[in-house]
């Protein structure tokens, strides 16, 4: 039954939500043609026009109040409609508690299950990396290999021409020892001296290192720290820069500490230390190969130049 | 004399679904039809009609639609639904069964 009268009530309803001005204009009409056919009604009985008008307005009664129940017969109608849905359903619920509970648990895994995956997902795939102009950052691989060596890295570096700039990095193992924080074994990038400049990130304290920092093989003993590994280990010295710590049992030097939010350019590999690439041989004692073709031991991200299009995946 | 009663309005209902189940009608000739048939009784004034259209029609009782009338210009025709014919019959049945009871009730012959 109650359906049924939905087949008449709905579009009544959608009628004056929609288009409300038409059913104004419908319920003026239809109460002007009332009174219309009264005065025409009265004229014929042999009043006046004027009586028949006032005779004929006399009998309506106040037509704005008439017109004011009207709308409120739809109103009222509808919020009787809403309760009457809201209490049926409360009663069905109840007097099914199993499927009721079952129900919310399907709801809410499914929304869980959802949210968490939307979570990773967003995490994973669709945030850009907090550096400067994320999206113009292009991550390299070769067929299903991601890695390449570093002579190949060097001939891809210097001979293209839609990059303004390329970087390598590897993630390696370091034991760390300081007389502050004692020995403990972390993880630490290796990255090429433009890594820092090439992503734009700004140091938190001290410098990051350049180009510069990383050009003779073995010459270079200095490292940036993350900002966790120097609030957790280093007890957020303020004057660490410069202190001297071990890696792999090699005196470094401090330089700076990278800022909070930049975790490193991997998403589960978020490094504690970052040393120049030309330390490789140091941080890995007896694995030399950085000469190597072989080795495809370093990952590539580029910075594409200003005009050079993302190439459109196959 | 402008808001009917309870009472009232439930024999207007009733009245205007009697009077529609013969044939579809404006509102206005509802009204003249309403006052031959009861104007002793149902003190209403002609505005009162409306709502208690409005009502029905919001029940899905009767239905609604723009016809030309013989005026010449566009009024609005209501008529009995389906469902309005079954109400009608329920609350025909219900009044006839009240009203039954009623005169039992007011005929007693007081002792």
């Amino acid at each position: 039954m109650l359906w049924v009268r939905w087949f008449y009530t709905v579009p009544l309803w959608l009628r004056s939500v929609l288009r409300r001005n038409r059913a104004e204009y419908d319920l003026d009409d239809e109460i002007r043609f009332h009174v219309e056919r009264e005065i025409a009604e009265n004229v014929a009985r042999g009043l006046t026009v004027e009586e028949a008008r006032n005779a004929a307005l006399c009998t309506f009664g106040g037509i704005e109040q008439h017109k004011e129940e009207c709308r409120d017969a739809l109103r009222v109608r509808f919020i009787e409609e809403c309760r009457q849905n809201v209490r049926f359903a409360w009663r069905r619920l109840r007097s099914s508690p199993g499927l009721t509970v079952s129900a919310g648990i399907a709801l809410a895994l499914g929304i869980g299950a959802n949210t968490a995956v939307f979570t990773a997902v967003d995490t994973l795939l669709f945030r850009p990396l907090p550096v400067e102009a994320g999206g113009r950052l292009v991550f390299f691989n070769n067929g299903t290999a991601t890695s390449f060596s570093y002579p190949a890295f060097r001939d891809f570096r210097d001979r293209n021409d839609v990059l303004a700039g390329l970087t390598a990095y590897r993630v390696v193992p370091m034991n760390i020892s300081t007389p502050a924080a004692g020995n403990f074994r972390t993880w630490g990038y290796e990255a090429t001296g433009n890594y820092f400049d090439l992503l734009g990130v700004k140091p938190f304290l001290g410098r990051l290192f350049h180009s510069e920092d990383d050009t003779q093989p073995g010459a270079h003993p200095v490292l940036v720290l993350s900002y966790l590994c120097w609030k957790r280990r280093f007890e957020a010295d303020p004057n660490i820069v410069s202190r001297t710590v071990k890696v792999n049992g090699l005196d470094y030097t401090i330089l700076g500490v990278a800022p909070a939010r930049f975790k490193g350019t991997e998403t589960f590999f978020n490094p504690d230390v970052w040393v120049p690439m030309s330390m490789q041989a140091q941080v890995e004692p007896g694995d030399n190969w950085l000469e190597s073709r072989a080795a495809t031991n370093v990952w590539m991200l580029g910075r594409l130049k200003d005009g050079a299009a993302r190439p459109k995946p196959p | 004399m402008s808001k009917p009663s309870d009472l009232v309005q439930g024999m207007l209902n009733l009245l205007i679904m009697k009077i529609l189940a013969l044939k579809p009608l404006h509102g206005w000739a509802i009204s003249q039809r309403l006052k031959q048939v009861s104007s002793d009784v149902l003190q209403v004034s002609d505005g009162s009609l409306y709502p208690a259209l409005h009502k029905l029609e919001q029940e899905g009782w009767i239905a609604a639609e723009w016809k030309i009338s013989e005026l010449g210009r566009r009024a609005k025709y209501y008529s009995l639904t389906r469902l309005g014919r079954k109400q009608l019959e329920k609350e025909t049945a219900q009044w006839q069964r009240l009203s039954s009871a009623i005169t039992q009730v007011v005929s007693l012959k007081e002792a």
